[in-house]
């Protein structure tokens, strides 16, 4: 008890909520702006961070950005079916299609709502299961993760479109764009002519990010065209309704609120996997959920609040989740804690057993700031909700053209100091945008590609990985009751969702 | 052109996984070599699935649908086809003219063409227009350029101490383009429009707003290497 | 139309006209330019995180903004490529490591003959160290059971062409390859799988071990002497511990380089700049808490 109140003075004065508030504002902005990201926000405030006299102060800074850009990236998501960041992109299909309905505004309200209730939901799991959490992701061996990967890419081609062929090819060619580029093993590039292009940016594969971009920024500028020439009613958007989902659903989705809430908190614990898989896991299982309530909560992916609260529950889960093997063990949980911890050990705080062992006011501060950070990050992002959907009042025809700019300069941002770099990401974004448009235009789902770029580069190293520490045997999955577990989980969904599709194709 | 039989996506996707596999064949091996346990199944094995799984798969599903029929625009056609060269040309001319120049001309015509769907257009009165827009955008940027450089370089002597962070500087900029986008819209804006030339002042003033808003957030609060190109300052 | 046509147009050529004339300052740095420090290695690592402390105590003493960029890729090659083809202003910098050297051998980049060398700044020694549970209690047991069990034995580092990858391969000949040698993504992605026993021992650097000293047992220390962390002041160097002929590289060695050709006037600005970033308390303290050794040089008092 003493610990907690020596932490709680040490962030009980104007500065350290000053610069919350700031850092929840600046992280809003940079995840509701396509190409800033998270670790990008951190990146950048950890000199402000730095020269704030006390650590709690900087460490409290550093988290309000982190939470606020993951949250912020919803605000696009909903309105304009552009993700900020790939942490919003399950929730693109149900945000968009509510927006469609005139509901942009519960579903912004929603997402904020969701957001909180995932970020201090898993740092209760934080605050008391911390150690607990991080020996179990201990084993996550490279056969564990293989699995894991498998069980993502299944359930996004299974979640996203009514035909899971079309997602699981979809998720195949995401795997094919990974594999362009280093070998992840043994570093030595993998393009064609290599010789002639080792030295461009190629030879690093193309950007996760920049593809993510152009597969919902710019496909959409292209997918829009068609749609400029009709008399632009966007009335509807106009009619934002209350932002207030009504309290009695939000109490009838507990079971979704409970499932995301632990998909995310265990998901994100685990070192390289990060929340784009979470989202999706705990869009499944809300799927699951709501089949099972018997038509008393509405089913995901047709546009109801459930489909927005599961993964932004989730996503902001992830948050306190990545923490706990950055906090116990020192090892990130994604790349934006990766930053983070190298900030906290600017701030002077090694992160570790010995953290916790030797100074828990700072530990008890640093929960504190969370709090406060997720907080601000409520209430700052619903003040906005309102203002948001102002954003689609403006023409279509004046709006897509800045897409497209926005999608372009995003990409680019994301390369740092070098222009060949940034440009090729440039390219990376019209050429993915190309494809995009090509595979929506036949009614293939986007997500899946994305999702088979960002795991096809995990699932091909943790699978080789695998394969070697087995001396060429699958004796590392075999062995594994996780990977029996992963395994046939995948099955299952595969052959449930076939059954499924066909039995709807066959009405 | 004859009506095909078949879908051409899953057609195309078809001969590109065979492809695919047959450049997955011709590659190099690129294990490692210095591996004297082994167990690694090498740089090809993946590959090879993914190439055999898409190539059945997409055959699969173009011996099964039949194409609906649906015909494209022409007009929706060349839109989409200026929209893609522009796109092309901006990233091919971006490391020469640079990011002012490309983003004010790329975003003007853009607009003008969209918002101008279905209308007469003029080309002399469009020229004349993002002329002007990327003549003010660039006295505006000079201007601001000038403002953000003097701040700095009083913060730096420590005659202004509180712009020695070069964040305060570009708070000032920002405040200095949003005045100009207030100004100018209510000034030269109105006036266009009170002759006629609406679609040409919107184009105009949104290109102005957004190209130099994105310049500073961008480029001077998250210090984005933006393409300097030849007018930089 | 024409006139304001006219108007607008005189008034930008004769504003461009007064702005581009003032506009003439070539003193080294521009406060406006950030300086960029890139990182040939991923985020959160060691080399990682001594860069990021080095750069904000920098910018704290400055003033000038300054940039850590990691550019992974390349055996760190693409790193140092793309600081070597920046241009020579000073407004680029590489942070140099004994990895660079492991980059050039693979052929992936000139390495050090197109950098010029700005300042030094720590060296980091490696041991090889096992989870504390480990069958494995000195060197000795561990090389003996592997060459009992050719194969079986899995040591992992935290890349092929990491300074780490170097001491794994070097140790597999030279035990006359028995080992399963498993190459990493970096420290990050190692330390869990040894901690979990998915990986039997690893190459670490110092601090790795130090930040997890509950859950891994050093074996033996590669650096010289011994361990100036006084948690590790007992654990047996090579020598020690009965393999004094085996050479492999003891450590990383890390500084700061430019691109050949930039002026001397902001080489001696970075050195003096580094200098003091290097002295800070805050620095300092890294330095300590990481047991890293290794007196601060500059500009040619570098020899590679």
């Amino acid at each position: 008890m003493g610990d907690f109140l020596q932490g709680l003075s040490m962030v009980t004065n104007f500065s350290t909520v000053f610069w919350c508030a700031f850092g929840s504002v600046l992280g809003i902005i940079l995840g509701a702006l396509p190409g800033l990201t998270a670790t990008m926000g951190v990146a950048l405030v950890i000199p402000v961070s730095y020269n704030l006299s006390n650590t709690a102060t900087g460490i409290g800074l550093l988290l309000s950005v982190y939470c606020g850009a993951v949250c912020g990236a919803s605000i696009p998501a909903i309105l304009l079916g552009i993700p900020g960041n790939p942490n919003a992109i399950a929730t693109v299909e149900d945000g968009q299609l509510m927006t469609r309905k005139g509901l942009a505004g519960q579903a912004l309200g929603g997402a904020v709502i969701a957001s909180m209730i995932g970020g201090l939901g898993s740092e209760i799991f934080l605050i008391f299961f911390s150690p607990l959490i991080a020996r179990m992701t201990l084993a996550f061996g490279p056969a564990e993760k293989t699995t894991l990967a498998l069980v993502g890419l299944v359930i996004i081609a299974a979640v996203s479109g009514k035909n899971i062929l079309k997602g699981l090819l979809m998720g195949a060619l995401g795997f094919v764009f990974a594999f362009f580029g280093k070998d992840p093993v043994s570093g030595i590039v993998r393009i064609p002519f290599a010789d002639l292009l080792r030295q461009t940016p190629l030879a690093n594969g193309f950007d996760m990010t920049s593809t993510l971009i152009g597969l919902y920024g710019v496909s959409q500028v292209f997918s829009e065209i068609p749609n400029l020439k009709k008399t632009q009613d966007r009335v509807v958007a106009a009619n934002i309704g209350s932002v207030f989902p009504p309290l009695r659903k939000i109490g009838q989705m507990w079971k979704i609120i409970l499932s995301s809430l632990g998909i995310g908190t265990l998901v994100g614990a685990i070192p390289g996997t990060g929340a784009s898989i979470a989202v999706f896991m705990a869009k499944n299982a809300a799927t699951g959920i709501c089949d099972a309530s018997k038509g008393k909560l509405e089913k995901p992916g047709t546009g109801c609040l459930e489909g927005v609260f599961a993964p932004e529950v989730a996503n902001n889960a992830v948050t306190g989740g990545a923490l706990i093997p950055a906090l116990s063990l020192g090892i990130p949980g994604d790349s934006a804690t990766a930053v983070l911890i190298g900030a906290l050990m600017i701030n002077g705080v090694t992160p570790g057993f010995a953290l916790f062992s030797q100074n828990m006011p700072l530990v008890y501060s640093l929960f504190i700031t969370l709090t406060i950070a997720n907080i601000f990050m409520g209430v700052f992002q619903l003040a906005g909700v309102k203002v948001y959907p102002k954003v689609l009042l403006i023409s279509q025809r004046l709006l897509m053209p800045i897409v497209l700019i926005l999608s372009f300069i995003g990409s680019y941002a994301l390369a740092g100091s070098s222009v060949e770099k940034g440009l090729f990401n440039v390219g990376t974004a019209l050429f993915m945008g190309l494809v995009g448009y090509a595979m929506k235009k036949n009614g293939y789902p986007l997500a899946p590609i994305v999702l088979g770029l960002i795991l096809g580069g995990m699932f091909e190293e943790q699978f080789r990985k695998a394969m070697k520490l087995g001396a060429g045997t699958m004796s590392r999955f075999v062995s594994s009751p996780i990977c029996w577990v992963f395994f046939l989980i995948s099955v299952a969904i595969v052959v449930s969702t076939s059954v499924k599709n066909r039995r709807e194709n066959g009405k | 052109m004859k009506k095909l039989k078949v879908k051409m996506l899953p057609l195309v996707m078809t001969v590109l996984s065979a492809l695919y596999f047959i450049y997955v064949f011709a590659s190099e091996e690129t294990a490692m070599n210095a591996d004297s346990v082994g167990g690694d199944p090498g740089g090809k094995f993946l590959p090879y699935v993914m190439a055999v799984f898409m190539f059945f798969g997409f055959l699969y599903i173009t011996l099964k649908e039949r194409p609906d029929g649906k015909k494209t625009d022409a007009g929706d056609r060349n839109l989409f086809l200026i929209t893609l060269c522009e796109g092309v040309l901006y990233i091919a001319f971006s490391k020469v003219a640079g990011f002012l120049i490309l983003t004010v001309i790329l975003l003007y015509s853009l607009i003008y063409l969209y918002t101008t769907i279905g209308e007469k257009r003029s080309a002399k009165q469009a020229c004349a227009g993002g002329a002007v827009t990327l003549s003010v955008t660039v006295a505006v940027y000079f201007l601001f350029r000038y403002v953000s450089k003097l701040l700095m370089r009083l913060g730096r002597q420590g005659i202004l101490p509180m712009f020695k962070s070069s964040t305060a500087a570009a708070v000032v900029a920002l405040v200095i383009v949003a005045g100009f986008t207030v100004l100018l819209s209510l000034t030269v804006c109105r006036k266009l429009k009170a002759k006629g030339f609406n679609r040409v002042a919107d184009a105009g003033i949104v290109t102005f707003a957004t190209v130099l808003f994105l310049y500073i957030v961008f480029k001077q609060f998250f210090l984005v290497a933006l393409a300097p190109g030849f007018i930089n300052y | 139309m024409k006139r304001i046509l006219t108007v607008v147009l005189t008034a930008v050529v004769a504003i461009s006209v007064v702005f581009a004339g003032g506009s003439s300052e070539s003193s080294f740095p521009d406060p406006e330019k950030p300086i960029t420090i890139i990182v040939p290695q991923g985020a959160g690592g060691g080399t990682d995180l001594q860069t990021r402390t080095l750069a904000a105590a920098m910018e704290e003493i400055t003033g000038q903004k300054i940039l850590v960029e990691n550019v992974t890729g390349g055996s760190t090659g693409t790193g140092t490529n793309q600081v070597i083809d920046s241009p020579a202003d000073g407004y680029t910098l590489l942070m140099y490591g004994t990895y660079v050297v492991c980059g050039t051998m693979t052929g992936n980049t000139i390495g050090h003959e197109g950098l010029d060398f700005i300042s030094g700044l720590s060296m980091e020694p490696f041991m090889i160290a096992v989870q504390k549970d480990s069958q494995f209690k000195t060197l000795d047991d561990f090389i003996k059971y592997a060459k009992a069990n050719p194969g079986k034995v899995t040591i992992g580092n935290a890349g092929a062409t990491a300074t780490t990858g170097v001491v794994a391969y070097g140790l597999d000949v030279a035990c006359g390859k028995v080992f399963n040698v498993i190459d990493c993504n970096g420290g990050a992605e190692l330390i869990p799988y040894v901690i979990g026993k998915h990986i039997d021992a690893g190459i670490f650097s110092q601090s790795e071990v130090k930040s997890n000293i509950n859950d891994l047992r050093p074996l033996v220390f590669l650096g010289s002497g011994h361990s100036v962390v006084p948690e590790f002041a007992k654990v047996p160097n090579l020598k020690e511990a009965g393999y004094g002929d085996l050479t492999v590289p003891a450590g990383c060695f890390r500084g700061i380089c430019a691109p050949k050709g930039t002026p001397d006037a902001a080489k001696k600005w970075l050195a003096n700049a580094f200098e003091k970033a290097y002295k800070s308390d805050a620095f300092q303290n890294f330095l300590k808490e990481n047991g890293l050794l290794g007196p601060f040089t500059k500009l040619d008092k570098f020899e590679a």
